[in-house]
């Protein structure tokens, strides 16, 4: 938590509940299980209404009477990781799901890929008083129009063990000292390496927006990182935290704040920092897919989720960072501290919301060319 | 008339079981089959007839298709070596003990492929029973990080998933030879080696060319294990995985899992003639 005005134990206090959380989706993650059930089903619900994301997004939704109000029974689906949405909507999902959760950086895919419904924000009630430098960013709107809507964010710091390491890291190069060979923790996470190490390698400010040979660069220094350096290409950030509990890693090329309270909750103390090149921030929002059945609820749920109670409920309960401006002062000061609502726009300066690379050919590296160096890292 | 009507009778019952066949799986393979012709542009699938997809897989995959190839011939011939211990010993060598045996070896069948890949996770891990077992010996100075994140592990994992499958098609074929040829066999002098060549293995061909496919197919489209045992040993399952989700290109995925098909389906008919060829009844 290094540079934020928080110690390490109260943030790992404050997150405790988030391990839970992800430790159970990490679980989903395991067999990419499709969860269903577990939520009282009303005999008289007159619609049902479908929601795909990760286990303990559905707090929002579930808090206040939303449900009961509108006599709906709600069937939640989740999910180990963003990318699987994007498959089970491909795959008959369209046209039976009325809901998502999804990380930003896809909309613009997903939109040209005719998933997504535009949303009208003047619909949504909550809208203006969501925070404008997450409801500003270019990449949530397609064509003009709005894709998705705001409301959950983090950041991808770089994690280590302080019983091993002694100096608190400075830079993301630090990983590659010699003491380090063989002990790094890298997580097959495409978009969150790049968001790092685009940076790191490049210097640019966006990690994301690169020629096709600075790509090349990126990838090519994540493959030294692969085959010189890391322990393993992880999956999953459950499992890194695992490799940390189990000191097989010492630090990690990617990160997550909730790595650390998942090593807590196995006895192992883990740290992290955001080092002087910056890092990659998450910012996950609401959308409706294509064909949605039941639109004006959808519409409805949505704006229960980002309202201030149901997002109080979900940041202390999951210890999140929310987007409702009038949420913030509900929250309790630590943890309002802890994701610097009072300054985000320092906060972002260091850990960066970044598009996803460009799906038409230009000056930067397509998506698809993204893609394909990718997988040039995964063969490595 | 009467003769279109006694087919349609003894057809009849065959009738469910064929609609799930087609339903469930040739239909949907099919329907892969003809998207692997066609093509994707701004992320959606456009209906043509190209062979670009195709060409890709061997032209850009080509390398992390022999890696699967081998990787999943290491271990249906593993698994097929020791499954075929396994039954010989259950079926001549544990008398009584024979059904508990084959009873034990299946009831591992019970446990959830997943719960077995983490199982293997703590064993092979740095912490892990072998490792400590090595270092207590004073064989290992410190614990190996060796046995897992490698292809090793992948193989060390499967094998143990796939060694029930394996066991029972050979067991089954080890049953039905009469114990009376090989007691005909030794009677006339041949040495114990001679029988399990000339007369046991010829005659459970057909069971150990069924284990050794159930294990090499599944090992050739797996790619959750690589994920988690493998650390990075990324093989095609997980690539084909990548096109049907991250790179929106159901077609491309679809080209690659029927070219790993096709592959497959040559190793596994080689493995059958090489098999036959060498041990001739």
């Amino acid at each position: 938590m290094g540079e934020r005005n928080i110690d390490a134990a109260t943030t790992l206090a404050l997150r405790s509940s988030l391990s839970r959380r992800r430790a159970m989706a990490g679980l989903a993650a395991v067999g990419g299980i499709v969860a269903l059930g577990g939520f009282p089903r009303s005999a008289r619900a007159s619609t049902t209404m479908t929601w795909m994301g990760w286990q303990g997004y559905e707090t929002p939704i579930l808090t206040g009477d939303f449900l009961e109000k509108n006599d709906i029974d709600f069937q939640p689906t989740f999910i180990s990781s963003n990318e699987e949405i994007i498959t089970k909507l491909q795959a008959g999902g369209i046209g039976n799901t009325d809901l998502i959760t999804m990380y930003f950086g896809y909309l613009p895919l997903m939109a040209e890929g005719g998933l997504l419904e535009p949303i009208d924000p003047a619909r949504i009630s909550n809208f203006p008083d969501l925070i404008p430098q997450f409801t500003s960013q270019g990449s949530i709107r397609h064509q003009g129009q709005l894709m998705g809507v705001p409301w959950n964010w983090g950041s991808l710091p770089l994690m280590y063990d302080p019983a091993v390491v002694s100096a608190k890291p400075q830079s993301w190069l630090d990983i590659l000292a010699d003491e380090h060979k063989g002990k790094v923790a890298m997580v097959d996470d495409p978009l969150g390496n790049l968001l790092i190490w685009g940076t790191v390698v490049t210097g640019k400010e966006v990690g994301t927006l690169l020629t096709k040979e600075e790509m090349a660069k990126v990838i090519d220094q994540l493959i030294e990182i692969k085959t010189k350096h890391a322990r393993a290409f992880f999956p999953t950030y459950g499992d890194m935290a695992d490799a940390f509990a189990r000191n097989e890693v010492t630090v990690s090329a990617i990160g997550w704040e909730a790595v650390a309270v998942w090593a807590a909750g196995k006895g192992k103390t883990i740290e992290y920092t955001i080092p002087k090149e910056g890092t990659g921030m998450f910012m996950d929002c609401l959308c409706i897919p294509k064909d949605c059945p039941h639109p004006d609820l959808a519409y409805g749920m949505i704006d229960h989720i980002v309202s201030p109670e149901p997002q109080r409920v979900f940041a202390e309960e999951q210890s999140a960072g929310i987007t409702n401006l009038k949420t913030v002062p509900k929250l309790s000061p630590a943890l309002a501290e802890s994701y610097q609502y009072s300054d985000i726009d320092s906060f972002m300066k260091r850990a960066r919301l970044q598009p996803v690379p460009p799906t038409e050919e230009g000056e930067y590296a397509t998506y698809d060319d993204f893609l394909a160096e990718y997988q040039r890292l995964q063969k490595a | 008339m009467r003769l279109k009507s006694t087919v349609v009778r003894q057809l009849l019952p065959l009738a469910p079981a064929g609609v799930v066949f087609l339903g469930l799986f040739v239909a949907p393979l099919a329907y892969f089959l003809v998207i692997s012709f066609w093509s994707v542009r701004a992320r959606i699938m456009r209906p043509d007839f190209t062979i670009a997809n195709y060409v890709e897989s061997w032209s850009r995959y080509g390398d992390v298709l022999l890696r699967t190839l081998l990787a999943a011939t290491a271990i249906g011939l593993v698994t097929t070596l020791l499954a075929f211990g396994l039954a010989y010993a259950i079926r001549f060598k544990a008398g009584r003990l024979g059904p508990a045996l084959l009873f034990v070896t299946l009831i591992t069948l019970f446990g959830g492929y997943l719960v077995k890949i983490y199982a293997w996770k703590s064993i092979l891990g740095r912490d892990g029973i072998i490792n400590m077992a090595l270092v207590g010996m004073g064989i290992l100075d410190e614990p190996s990080p060796a046995f897992i994140y490698s292809t090793a592990g992948v193989v060390v994992t499967l094998t143990y998933f796939l060694l029930p499958f394996a066991v029972l098609p050979i067991y089954g074929a080890l049953r039905s030879i009469d114990d009376a040829t090989l007691e005909a066999a030794r009677d006339l002098g041949a040495r114990p080696f001679a029988v399990l060549r000339d007369i046991v293995v010829p005659q459970c061909l057909g069971g150990i060319t069924a284990a050794f496919t159930m294990a090499f197919l599944i090992s050739a489209g797996d790619y959750v294990t690589p994920r988690f045992v493998g650390g990075g040993a990324a093989l095609m399952g997980n690539f084909i995985e990548t096109q049907f989700s991250l790179g929106f290109n159901w077609p491309m995925g679809s080209a690659m899992s029927f070219t790993v098909l096709a592959a497959s389906l040559l190793v596994v008919l080689a493995f059958r003639s090489l098999l036959r060829a060498s041990f001739r009844p």
